[in-house]
C-alpha cells in the first residue's frame, strides 16, 4: 500500500536560552544571550501506509509531541522532510488541516464556553461540510461516544472523560483520512480509558481511518496499534510489530522452579541460572522458542518439582529494563 | 466566510455568557464618560468655543469617542494572542483550517459588535439623556460616519493584530500592550482631539493611522469638515486599511516559521 505520512531525515532543533548564574550572569546574558541547541527530534524516517495503526512511544521529552507537531503543519522541521498525504504540511496547512483530525489530550479543540453541539457547529463551517454528511457524522458520533445527556452542556462543564469523548467526536466529524492523538487517555479512569481504546480501534477498522497515537500508556498500544515506533531523546530506537519488539531488545523469559525440597544442584540445557534460594531456581531462557514441556524435559535435577512458572516479559517491562537501562549508562 | 460569520457568532455568544461583567463594564464606562465630560466642562467653563470648537460637540465627541470609537479594549488583541503563545494554546488553534489572522479578525469583531451593541449604546443613551448629545452635522455627514465607523473598526483591529503577531518574536506580549495603549490613547485622538494638539504633533497624528480610530470620524460626524473633504479622509483612510491588511499578510507569513508550541 502507499505510504501517506513519511518522514524523512527529519530533525527539529529548538534554540534554548542559557541561564548564567548570578546576577552579572543575568546581564551578560540579557546583553549577548548564549542559545544552545537542543534536538528534540533527530533524524527520524519512518513511512506510514494508509489503514496502519501505529503506536509513537517513548518517555516524556523524546519528542514524541514535537513529530507530530510537525506532522500537522503546526512547526516546520529544521532539517529533513515531512510528507502527509502527499503535502507538507506546514507549508500547507490549511489544506493539511481540512485532512486530517487531531487529538491533543492536554489541550483543547473545543469552544470551552459554548454549549458542546455549538462546537460541531463551528466545526462544521469551519471544514466546509455538506450538510447531509455533518448530519450524518453528528449522530453516528454522538450515539457512539455517547455524547447525547451533554450535548447542550457548556464545555467547561464537562468532565475531563466526556470532554475527551467530545474532542474524539470531533476530531472525526469531517472524515479525517488520518487521525493524530497526542495522548488521548492521559488523566482518564479505567473505565473511560476502555471507551477511548475500544472506540479507536473500531474506528480503525471500520472506517480505515489511519491511526497514529502518542502515549505513555503501553496497554493504549496494545489494544489499538499492531506497529509501534518507539523514540528516545529524539532518535529512533525501534519500528516494527509489536512482537518484535521482544526479540529485539532481547527481553528473555524467565522460568522459575519450585522443589519439593532443597534441590542441591540444579541445571536446564540452554537456560542460564540466575537466582533462587531455598527450593527455589530462577533460571533465563535462551529465545529459541522451546515449549514448557521441552523445557522439563532438558530438566536435570534430583529432586521433585512442586510448582513451575514461566513468565513472559510484557512490552512495559522490556521498555522498562531499555529505559532503565540507559539511565544507568 | 461561512466559517468568518460562524467564528464571530461564536465569539458573541462568548461574551453573552459573562453577564456580570457586562454590568461592570458598563458601569466602568458610565464613569468614564462622566470624567471625561466633566474634564471638558472645566476647560471651557467661561469660553464659548475653543478652536471653533463647543462645548456640546466635545461631550458629544467624549460620548461617542469613547465608547464607539474608543480604541481602549483594542490591546485586548494584543493580549489574547500573547496568552495563546505563552500557553501553548497556539497548537490547537493552528490545527484549525483557517487562516490564523482570519481567526483573530472573527474573535475580535464578535466581541466588539457585543460592546457596541450591550455596552457602547445604553451608555450613549444614558449619557446622552443627562449631558445631550448631537446629531450628525448633515444626512451627508451621517452617512460617511457610518463608512468611518467600519474603517475606524478595521484599523483598530489589524493595529491590533499585527503587534500581537510580533508576540511570535517577543513573547512577552505585555510590552507590547501597553506600547500599543499609549500609541493609541495619544495618536487616536481618543483622549484629546488632535485639534488641540501642538502644531508638529498635531501635524504627525493627522496622517498616521491611529487618528482614522477616533478622531476623524468624529471631526466628521461633528461637521468640522465639509462633505467633499470628509469623503476625501475616508477614501484615504480605505488606504491605510489596505496597507495594514498586507502588513498583517506579511507579518503572519513570517511569524510561521517562528512558531514554538510552550508547555509540551
Amino acid at each position: 500500500m502507499a505510504s501517506i505520512i513519511s518522514a524523512e531525515n527529519v530533525s527539529k532543533i529548538f534554540q534554548q536560552r542559557v541561564s548564567q548564574p548570578g546576577v552579572l550572569g543575568a546581564v551578560r546574558g540579557f546583553i549577548a544571550p548564549i542559545k544552545r541547541p537542543v534536538p528534540a527530534v533527530d533524524d527520524i524516517t519512518f513511512s506510514i501506509a494508509a489503514g496502519e495503526a501505529v503506536g509513537y512511544l517513548g518517555p516524556n521529552g523524546a519528542g514524541k509531541s514535537t513529530m507530530i507537531k510537525m506532522l500537522t503543519g503546526i512547526l516546520a522541521p529544521s532539517a529533513g522532510m515531512v510528507t502527509v498525504l502527499g503535502r507538507q504540511p506546514q507549508a500547507e496547512r490549511v489544506a493539511n488541516a481540512r485532512q486530517i483530525g487531531v487529538v491533543f489530550g492536554q489541550r483543547t479543540q473545543l469552544w470551552w464556553e459554548l454549549p458542546l453541539f455549538e462546537s460541531f457547529e463551528l466545526h462544521r463551517r469551519m471544514y466546509r461540510m455538506p450538510a447531509d454528511l455533518f448530519a450524518r457524522n453528528r449522530t453516528d458520533l454522538t450515539e457512539m461516544m455517547g455524547l447525547s445527556s451533554f450535548l447542550d452542556r457548556p464545555v467547561r462543564h464537562l468532565s475531563l472523560g466526556q470532554r475527551m469523548r467530545a474532542e474524539i467526536a470531533m476530531a472525526l466529524m469531517h472524515d479525517p483520512r488520518i487521525l493524530f492523538l497526542d495522548e488521548p487517555t492521559i488523566g482518564l479512569d479505567v473505565v473511560a480509558k476502555d471507551v477511548v481504546r475500544k472506540f479507536l480501534s473500531r474506528i480503525n477498522r471500520e472506517r480505515g481511518t489511519t491511526i497514529i497515537l502518542t502515549t505513555h500508556d503501553l496497554q493504549d498500544i496494545e489494544e489499538i496499534c499492531p506497529r509501534l515506533i518507539m523514540v528516545d531523546e529524539g532518535r529512533l530506537l525501534f519500528d516494527g510489530a509489536i512482537g518484535e519488539l521482544r526479540s529485539r531488545f532481547g527481553a528473555r523469559r524467565r522460568l522459575t522452579l519450585e522443589f519439593v525440597s532443597e534441590p542441591g544442584r540444579v541445571r536446564v540445557a540452554g537456560a542460564e541460572l540466575v537466582g533462587g534460594e531455598g527450593r527455589v531456581r530462577e533460571f533465563l531462557l535462551a529465545d529459541d522458542g522451546r515449549s514448557l514441556v521441552e523445557l522439563l524435559a532438558a530438566l536435570e535435577a534430583d529432586v521433585d518439582l512442586r510448582d513451575v512458572r514461566l513468565h513472559e516479559p510484557g512490552i512495559e517491562e522490556i521498555i522498562r529494563t531499555h529505559y532503565q537501562a540507559r539511565a544507568a549508562a | 466566510m461561512s466559517a468568518f460569520l460562524a467564528l464571530i457568532r461564536a465569539s458573541f455568544q462568548r461574551e453573552v455568557e459573562h453577564r456580570a461583567k457586562m454590568l461592570v463594564r458598563i458601569l466602568g464606562s458610565l464613569v468614564e464618560i462622566v470624567a471625561r465630560v466633566s474634564i471638558w466642562q472645566a476647560v471651557f467653563s467661561g469660553h464659548g468655543s475653543m478652536n471653533g470648537i463647543t462645548l456640546s460637540q466635545m461631550v458629544t465627541y467624549a460620548l461617542i469617542g469613547g465608547t464607539i470609537l474608543s480604541s481602549w479594549d483594542a490591546t485586548m488583541i494584543v493580549r489574547d494572542v500573547g496568552t495563546t503563545i505563552r500557553t501553548g494554546a497556539i497548537g490547537a488553534t493552528l490545527l484549525r483550517p483557517v487562516g490564523y489572522p482570519l481567526m483573530l479578525l472573527a474573535e475580535q469583531l464578535g466581541a466588539r459588535f457585543f460592546d457596541w451593541l450591550l455596552i457602547s449604546l445604553p451608555v450613549i443613551a444614558i449619557m446622552g439623556f443627562c449631558y445631550g448629545l448631537q446629531l450628525p452635522a448633515s444626512f451627508g455627514h451621517g452617512i460617511l460616519f457610518v463608512g468611518f465607523l467600519f474603517v475606524s473598526l478595521a484599523v483598530l483591529m489589524l493595529t491590533g493584530i499585527l503587534l500581537g503577531l510580533f508576540s511570535f518574536w517577543v513573547f512577552d506580549a505585555h510590552s507590547l500592550e501597553w506600547f500599543m495603549r499609549g500609541a493609541l490613547a495619544t495618536l487616536s485622538g481618543g483622549l484629546v482631539p488632535i485639534w488641540f494638539f501642538p502644531a508638529g504633533l498635531a501635524t504627525v497624528a493627522h496622517v498616521l493611522p491611529f487618528s482614522w480610530i477616533t478622531y476623524h470620524p468624529m471631526a466628521v460626524y461633528l461637521g468640522a469638515r465639509d462633505l467633499a473633504s470628509s469623503a476625501l479622509y475616508l477614501v484615504a483612510g480605505g488606504g491605510w486599511v489596505m496597507a495594514l491588511g498586507l502588513a498583517v499578510a506579511f507579518v503572519w507569513s513570517r511569524a510561521c516559521g517562528q512558531v514554538v508550541v510552550q508547555g509540551g
